[in-house]
């Protein structure tokens, strides 16, 4: 078959004036896909701020517009409040599943450092959200969550349906939640979510909204409990280093002769990125960084050592900044004499897990500037020079992972991963393309062992970390929705590209929880290319075959789907393009076929890489599936 | 106190530095046949390692440190090299293992590897040094290659 043949490609119709020709043209069995009109013309309306008399809903969607909520994400549901922040000109999107919008607005987040909201109906819509809110809680994002959920006056009758107690259901997965009762403290309860959304270390913040509040009226403020502008309940300083604590961590950077910066999520979050470079290139302190997103210290820099893991044992005392998913050791590949000084806002996790040898309680940001002011001037050429033939080595071993990926995909007659990553790589990074232009989702299972090695990240939120330590497969498609939406929009880092192409790596076992969210990217006109690597299996397919441990009998049907699923006809079937690649030399044309078609068409397609599940076998085709070394290019646990 | 008795003391101060730092976790150590000093911990996996400590030579072993690694296999090879060049001179001088200080043997009896460290010159700190760091090589940069299975069904390393 050739390659014309294998593209399958819809007309994407757009607005009222598109209908009459559509509707002329099309048969019964042939109907274009439409965006409704109405689906432009909504989004292009000015936004109508609310004004008192309010809703309970419309206090709280003015409160989230004060503090910059910088985009909502939702499946219908909780009416009045999605209703009331999309009127107030918060960027809204809805979307096929709640579960997948939650990861939408936790991508959002992963790109920007911005809030943002997911929002879901009461009970099962909230319910859908459970494991996308999970992961973001484990990534530490500032998520708000909102949901729902029936009135308080009936509480526990079972009247209707979708009763239920939200709040215990998130224990555990939220830095603080309430489930609001008292309609007169709607707006304080807004203040406390973004007090703590907005200080101290990020994670989930879940409010519930039963009818009584929400659909509550108020005449003025007066009507209202509490009604305090931000600078009145929460405050932007930010916890400053001691004197002390930085004169000593200058002294032991100033005794070590190969120090490295761990660079976190605080980094990230407290947007430290120029702090972070000015502290690194002051005393040729080597960078790495670790956390749900990349490029907080670019990849290009000579002090980078992303890709360099051959390097990391040689380091002799590691600066953790703002690593707040801590690693125990031996996650870390670090020399086990090597000296750990960790920066973080919060005492109380400060000589978790690793051991330090000095803890210093600041905002990341803070330190950083400090530390750049305090450190004498240091070259340390030799470090450089190790760095330097580390990132060698690891780009010459994945050149032998292309070659033998070449072969393998020849020998099997299907893509192997390698050609995948490396093709991916070469595209975006050292052809026509700004190296810095394209975000990347980079999540799946398998498949992410490889393009992790391969992917770059220039500029802040260059890259978003899919499966990051919760290790949620199934997010990716979401998580391109939500980034791809920040990079529609242009919103902080992501400025300079907004607009661009965006690029997400998925799986078959992790496309089949958020493909359908195709729609949404085609829908709002998120270009996007999703390339799924379609291996006929769940990654872990062995444990089929041997238990992990031995023989098994009657299992391994249990780890395998169909063979040869056209994946790609979904991207088709929801408005976008598709395109089935099974052999190397296709992947290359398929990639640019399809980025041509986001860029210039605002059209997605779903690429469909036909893989084997025996390029996980060492045995049958070396290397088969790949450990990591973490942090850097390939770390997703911490 | 007896010149044996000094060195094994020695040993011992300088592995439980790495155990009162929380690198290593469940530090032990007993006196066992022949003399010797066994010190037992866990680090870079939950699987306990031993590391013997024969006074007489001054020998560092890790008996059975890596267990199901067939002496014709792959990854049996690979191991042999990859240690071999932590001890030549184009690696890094700060990591590298000086062979006129310190000899590093590999040995694989029914398909179980251990690893012997021996000072050349009688300093048995470096040895034991030596030795700590060789075990994070072996882990963090050998097996973090392309093992991943060897790891999953050896040392319970998660697939996900």
């Amino acid at each position: 078959m050739s390659n014309a043949n294998r593209v399958s490609r819809r007309k994407i119709l757009v607005g009222a004036a598109a209908v009459p020709a559509a509707a002329a043209a099309a048969t019964e069995r042939n109907r274009e896909i439409l965006v409704p009109k109405e689906v432009p013309a909504t989004l292009s309306e000015e936004p109508r701020p609310a004004d008192f008399p309010m809703t309970g809903a419309q206090v709280f969607a003015k409160a989230c517009k004060a503090e910059g909520l910088a985009a909502l994400f939702c499946a219908p549901g909780n009416y009045t409040v999605i209703n009331a922040i999309a009127s107030e000109g918060i960027p809204s999107y809805g979307g096929r599943t709640e579960g997948m919008m939650c990861s939408a607005a936790d991508g959002f987040s992963r790109v920007t450092a911005e809030v943002a909201a997911a929002s879901g109906t009461e009970g099962p819509g909230f319910t859908n959200m459970i494991m996308n809110v999970a992961a973001a809680n484990s990534a530490r994002t500032p998520l708000l969550l909102l949901a729902s959920n029936m009135t308080v006056g009936l509480d526990d009758t079972e009247q209707a349906i979708q009763r239920g107690y939200q709040q215990p259901t998130t224990v555990g997965l939220k830095k603080y939640g309430k489930r609001l009762i008292d309609p007169s403290r709607v707006h304080e309860y807004a203040a406390y979510a973004f007090r703590q959304l907005k200080t101290g270390i990020p994670r989930p913040v879940h409010l519930d909204f039963p009818g009584e509040v929400a659909r509550a009226v108020f005449e003025s403020p007066e009507d209202l409990a509490y009604f305090h502008d931000c600078a009145k309940y929460r405050t932007e300083s930010k916890p400053n280093p001691s004197k002390k604590g930085i004169e000593r961590a200058a002294g032991m950077i100033a005794a070590s002769q190969r120090p490295i910066i761990v660079a976190g999520a605080g980094v990230f979050y407290n947007k430290a990125w120029d702090a972070l470079k000015t502290t690194a290139e002051k005393a040729d302190i080597a960078v790495v960084e670790s956390g749900p997103s990349r490029g907080h210290f670019g990849d290009g820099h000579p002090l980078s050592a992303n890709t360099a893991p051959e390097a990391l044992l040689s380091a002799d005392l590691v600066i953790l900044v703002g690593q707040y998913v801590m690693p125990t050791i031996g996650e870390y590949a670090f020399d086990p004499d090597a000296r750990y000084i960790r920066i973080d806002p919060d005492p109380a996790d400060i000589g978790r897990n690793l051991p330090i040898d000095l803890g210093i309680v600041s905002c990341e940001k803070a330190a950083l500037e400090a530390l750049a002011e305090t450190l004498k001037k240091a070259e340390r050429p030799a470090w450089r020079d190790e760095l330097a033939a580390a990132r060698k080595t690891f780009e010459e071993q994945n050149d032998e992972y292309y070659k033998l990926g070449l072969q393998h995909s020849k020998t099997a007659q299907a893509v192997h991963p390698a050609v995948i990553a490396r093709e991916l790589g070469d595209f975006l990074y050292n052809a026509k393309l700004d190296p810095k232009q394209t975000m990347v989702v980079s999540g799946g299972y398998g498949i992410a062992r490889y393009t992790r090695r391969f992917l770059r990240a220039y500029r802040p939120g260059q890259i978003c970390n899919g499966a990051y330590q919760y290790g949620a497969i199934g997010p990716d498609v979401g998580y391109t929705v939500g980034a791809g939406a920040a990079v529609q929009q242009g919103v902080g880092p992501q400025k300079p590209y907004k607009g661009a192409p965006v690029v997400a790596v998925t799986g078959d076992a992790g496309f089949a929880y958020s493909g359908m969210e195709l729609e949404t990217l085609s829908k709002y006109r998120i270009p996007a290319v999703v390339i799924v690597y379609n291996n006929n299996a769940w990654g872990v397919w062995r444990n089929g075959r041997t238990g992990g441990r031995g023989n098994t009998a009657r299992a391994q049907h249990m780890y395998l789907f169909q063979e040869n699923l056209r994946y790609e006809k979904i991207g088709e079937a929801l408005g976008g393009r598709g395109e089935y690649v099974t052999a190397a030399a296709e992947f290359r044309p398929a990639l640019e076929r399809s980025y041509e078609a986001a860029a210039s068409q605002g059209v997605s397609t779903v690429i469909n890489c036909q893989a084997v599940k025996e390029f996980w076998s060492s045995q049958d085709y070396p290397p088969g599936f790949l450990q990591k070394v973490e942090p850097g290019c390939m770390a997703y646990y911490h | 106190m007896a010149a044996a008795e000094r060195t094994s003391d020695d040993v011992e101060r300088s592995l439980r530095c790495y155990a009162d730092r929380g690198v290593f976790r469940s530090f032990s150590a007993a006196d066992v046949r022949g003399g010797k000093r066994k010190f037992s911990f866990e680090y870079l996996s939950e699987r306990r390692i031993d590391l013997v400590f024969d006074p007489q030579t001054g020998s560092l072993t890790f008996p059975r440190l890596l267990p199901n690694v067939p002496v014709d296999s792959r990854i049996y090879r690979d191991l042999k090299a990859f240690v071999r060049s932590r001890t030549l001179p184009d690696f890094p001088e700060h990591r590298r293992i000086h062979p006129a200080r310190a000899a590093v043997k590999c040995a694989n009896r029914k398909g179980c590897v251990t690893l012997k460290i021996v000072p050349v010159s009688g300093d048995v700190e470096y040895a034991c040094r030596s030795a700590v760091k060789l075990i994070g090589e072996v882990f963090l940069g050998f097996l973090n290659g392309p093992y991943a299975e060897y790891m999953f069904a050896n040392f319970d390393r998660s697939e996900e």
